[in-house]
C-alpha cells in the first residue's frame, strides 16, 4: 500500500471530528431552506390529529432525556402547537424522571405561545415511580386518583380537564414520544385493554424497529428522528428548530457518505495492486 | 477509564441505549479486543462496527450455553428452539392460507397466535 | 406473583382486573422502594472509594457535590422548575435547564463524531453480505436527508407503461424500511422475545437465582 493511500485509511479520527463539527456547525449558521418531502408515516399523524373534534382528550407521553432532547423535543413542540390550534385538551406526562423538567418547559411555552389555561385546556401530570403500573392505575382507578397531584403539587381531582376525561378509556388519541422501550407498555397495559389509538414519536435509532409496529398495529404513524420532526413542523406551516437541524443532518450525511466511499475506493484500489 | 487502564479485552453484555457507541468507540480507539451481545437491537449496527465479535439476538443467549454446556442451559436452548420451530410453522401455514385467500383459516390463526 | 401476572393477562374478569389494579400500587410502592436502595448502592459505593482513595476517587466527590446538590435544590424547591407566581425558575429548575439539560444533551451529540470514524473505519466492501449492507446503508442515508432527494430529483423521472422510473428516493428508502428491514428486525426479535420467556420463566421458578447475587447451587 503506497504512503499516500495508507495515510487517508489511517486518517487521525480527530480529523473526522473536525470536518463533521464543520459540517453541523456552517449549515447552522448559513442554512439551505431545503423543502422537507412527507412520509406517509408522519402524514397519518398529522391526519388523526386533524380529524379529531374541538374538545377531545390527547395523551402526550413524553418518555424521554435530555440526551434525546435534539430529536424529540421539536417532536413534542408541533404536536403540541398542533393540538392547541385544534382546541383539543392535552394531558402529559412522562415515565424518565430526568425529562420531567423538559415537559414541563414545553408544556407551558407552547401553550402560552397559544394563550392556552393550565387546568382546562392542559394538565402536566410529571414523573410518578411506577412504570406499567401507572397505565394500569390510570386506566383502571382513573387519572386523578393515580396522579392526585400534577408536577406543580395542585390537586387534579378538582380541574376542568378531567371532568370529561375520567380515565384512559375517555382519550381518543395517545402519541408516545419514546427514547427507549416504553412503547411496550402503552401497547401491552394501555392500547390493548382500554383501545384508544395510538401514535408515536421516537429517535432515529429505534426508528427502523418501529415499522414492525406500524404493520402489526400497534401505532397507526410515527414520527422518526429529527427528520419527522421537520416533517410535522412543514406540515403544520410552523418551521423550528428540527426544520433548520435538518440542514446540518443533511450536509453530515452527505460528509459521511463521501468518507464511506473514499474509504471503500481505497480499499479496492490497494486489494487490486496487491 | 478505559483510556487510563487500557484493558486489553471489553465485553458488552446486556441491555444498552446510546451508550453503547460511546463505549465501543472508546475501546476501540485504544485497541482492546471487544466483544459485544445485546439484546437492544438498535444497538446492533454500532457494535457490529466497533467490535471484533458481536453476538446477535438469541446466540447472547445460546453463547452461555455453548460455552458452559450447562444441563438447565442447554434444556432451554432445546426449549426455544422447539418454540421457534412452532412459531416458524405457524408463520409458513398462515403466509400459504394468506396467499390461498382462505379468510376463515387465517382468523383462527389469528385467534391462536 | 410471576405466574399470576402472566395468567391475568388471558382472563379478561372484574375480580382479575381488580387484583391486577391492586398490584399494580404495590408494584408503585416497591419502585419507590428500589429507588432508594439504588442511591443507598450509589452512595455505599463512593463512599469506600473515596475512603480508601481508590483510583479517580475525586471523581466520586463530584458525584456526592451533584448529588446532595440536587437533591438540596429539589427538596427546597419542591420539585419544581417554574415558580408559578414571577414565572420564573426556581434554582432546582436553573441547576435542571442550565447543567443537567446541556450536559446529558452533549454526552449523546458525541455520538454523532463516533459514528463517523466508525463508518469510516469499518464499513468496507470485504464480503458479498457487507457490500450489500454498504449499499442499503448508504441508499438510507442519502435517502432521509432532504439534500439526498433533492439530488435524486434533479436527476428526473420519466414513465414507462405508468411506472415512474427511476422511482423516487423515498419509495426506495421507504421500502428498504419497511420490507428487508422489518423482515431482519422481526427475525431478530422472535429469537429474542423466546429467550426473554425463557428468562423470566425460569427466574418465576425459581431455577435462575443470579439476580439475587446467589452463586451455583
Amino acid at each position: 500500500m503506497s504512503l499516500s493511500w495508507q495515510k487517508i485509511i489511517n486518517l487521525d479520527r480527530r480529523i473526522i471530528y473536525v470536518l463533521i463539527s464543520l459540517a453541523v456547525i456552517i449549515p447552522l449558521m448559513k442554512p439551505l431552506f431545503i423543502k422537507v418531502n412527507i412520509t406517509p408515516e408522519v402524514q397519518a399523524v398529522y391526519d388523526t390529529i386533524e380529524s379529531l373534534p374541538p374538545g377531545s382528550a390527547v395523551f402526550l407521553a413524553l418518555d424521554f432525556d435530555p440526551a434525546a432532547k435534539p430529536e424529540l423535543y421539536p417532536m413534542a413542540e408541533a404536536l403540541l402547537r398542533h393540538a392547541f390550534r385544534k382546541d383539543l385538551k392535552v394531558i402529559g406526562m412522562t415515565f424518565w424522571v430526568t425529562g420531567a423538567g423538559l415537559g414541563e418547559k414545553v408544556f407551558s411555552d407552547i401553550a402560552k405561545e397559544c394563550g392556552k389555561e393550565y387546568g382546562k385546556d392542559y394538565l402536566y401530570l410529571g414523573w410518578k415511580v411506577g412504570d406499567y403500573a401507572l397505565v394500569i392505575g390510570m386506566g383502571e382507578e382513573g387519572i386523578s386518583k393515580t396522579f392526585p397531584k400534577d408536577h406543580y403539587g395542585n390537586s387534579t381531582g378538582d380541574m376542568a380537564i378531567l371532568q370529561n376525561v375520567a380515565t384512559l378509556k375517555d382519550i381518543s388519541y395517545l402519541i408516545e414520544l419514546a427514547a427507549g422501550d416504553t412503547i411496550g407498555t402503552w401497547y401491552y397495559f394501555g392500547r390493548l385493554k382500554y383501545n384508544f389509538k395510538m401514535g408515536g414519536g421516537c429517535t432515529g435509532v429505534i426508528a427502523a424497529g418501529w415499522y414492525n409496529l406500524l404493520k402489526i398495529d400497534w401505532i397507526n404513524g410515527f414520527l422518526g428522528g429529527l427528520r419527522g420532526a421537520a416533517e410535522y413542523e412543514t406540515l403544520i406551516n410552523k418551521k423550528g428548530t428540527a426544520t433548520g437541524g435538518m440542514d446540518a443532518q443533511s450536509v453530515t450525511h452527505m460528509l459521511i457518505i463521501t468518507l464511506i466511499v473514499l474509504s471503500n475506493i481505497i480499499f479496492f484500489v490497494t486489494r487490486r495492486n496487491k | 477509564m478505559m483510556m487510563r487502564e487500557k484493558p486489553a479485552a471489553n465485553f458488552f453484555m446486556g441491555s444498552y441505549m446510546a451508550e453503547a457507541l460511546l463505549l465501543s468507540e472508546c475501546g476501540a480507539s485504544t485497541g482492546a479486543i471487544q466483544i459485544a451481545g445485546s439484546d437492544s437491537i438498535s444497538q446492533l449496527p454500532f457494535f457490529i462496527t466497533t467490535c471484533d465479535y458481536t453476538l446477535i439476538g438469541e446466540e447472547f443467549y445460546a453463547a452461555s450455553a455453548y460455552l458452559s454446556r450447562e444441563p438447565i442451559l442447554v434444556g432451554t436452548l432445546k426449549a426455544q428452539d422447539l418454540a421457534k420451530g412452532f412459531l416458524l410453522a405457524l408463520i409458513v401455514i398462515g403466509a400459504i392460507l394468506s396467499l390461498l385467500h382462505l379468510p376463515a383459516w387465517l382468523d383462527v390463526i389469528k385467534d391462536f397466535s | 406473583m410471576g405466574i399470576f401476572f402472566a395468567v391475568q393477562y388471558y382472563i379478561p374478569h372484574p375480580v382479575t382486573d381488580k387484583m391486577l389494579t391492586d398490584l399494580a400500587v404495590w408494584f408503585r410502592i416497591i419502585s419507590a422502594f428500589a429507588l432508594g436502595l439504588g442511591i443507598v448502592s450509589l452512595f455505599h459505593v463512593h463512599f469506600v472509594k473515596i475512603k480508601r482513595r481508590g483510583p479517580a476517587w475525586g471523581f466520586s466527590i463530584i458525584i456526592f457535590v451533584s448529588l446532595f446538590g440536587m437533591l438540596a435544590a429539589g427538596i427546597f424547591c419542591n420539585g419544581i422548575e417554574v415558580s408559578t407566581e414571577a414565572g420564573k425558575l426556581t434554582i432546582y429548575g436553573w441547576l435542571y435547564q442550565n447543567i443537567q439539560v446541556p450536559l446529558q444533551s452533549t454526552m449523546f451529540s458525541i455520538l454523532a463524531f463516533y459514528i463517523a470514524s466508525a463508518a469510516f473505519k469499518a464499513f468496507r466492501a470485504k464480503t458479498k453480505e457487507a457490500t450489500l449492507l454498504l449499499m442499503a446503508g448508504l441508499v438510507v442515508m442519502f435517502g432521509r436527508v432532504p439534500l439526498g432527494e433533492l439530488i435524486w430529483e434533479s436527476i428526473g423521472q420519466f414513465k414507462i407503461f405508468g411506472i415512474n422510473l427511476p422511482p423516487s428516493l423515498g419509495d426506495i428508502t421507504g421500502w428498504i424500511m419497511k420490507v428487508p428491514n422489518m423482515a431482519a428486525q422481526g427475525g431478530i426479535s422472535l429469537g429474542i422475545c423466546l429467550g426473554s420467556i425463557a428468562m423470566a420463566l425460569k427466574i418465576i421458578f425459581g431455577i435462575e437465582r443470579s439476580y439475587l447475587g446467589g452463586g451455583k447451587q
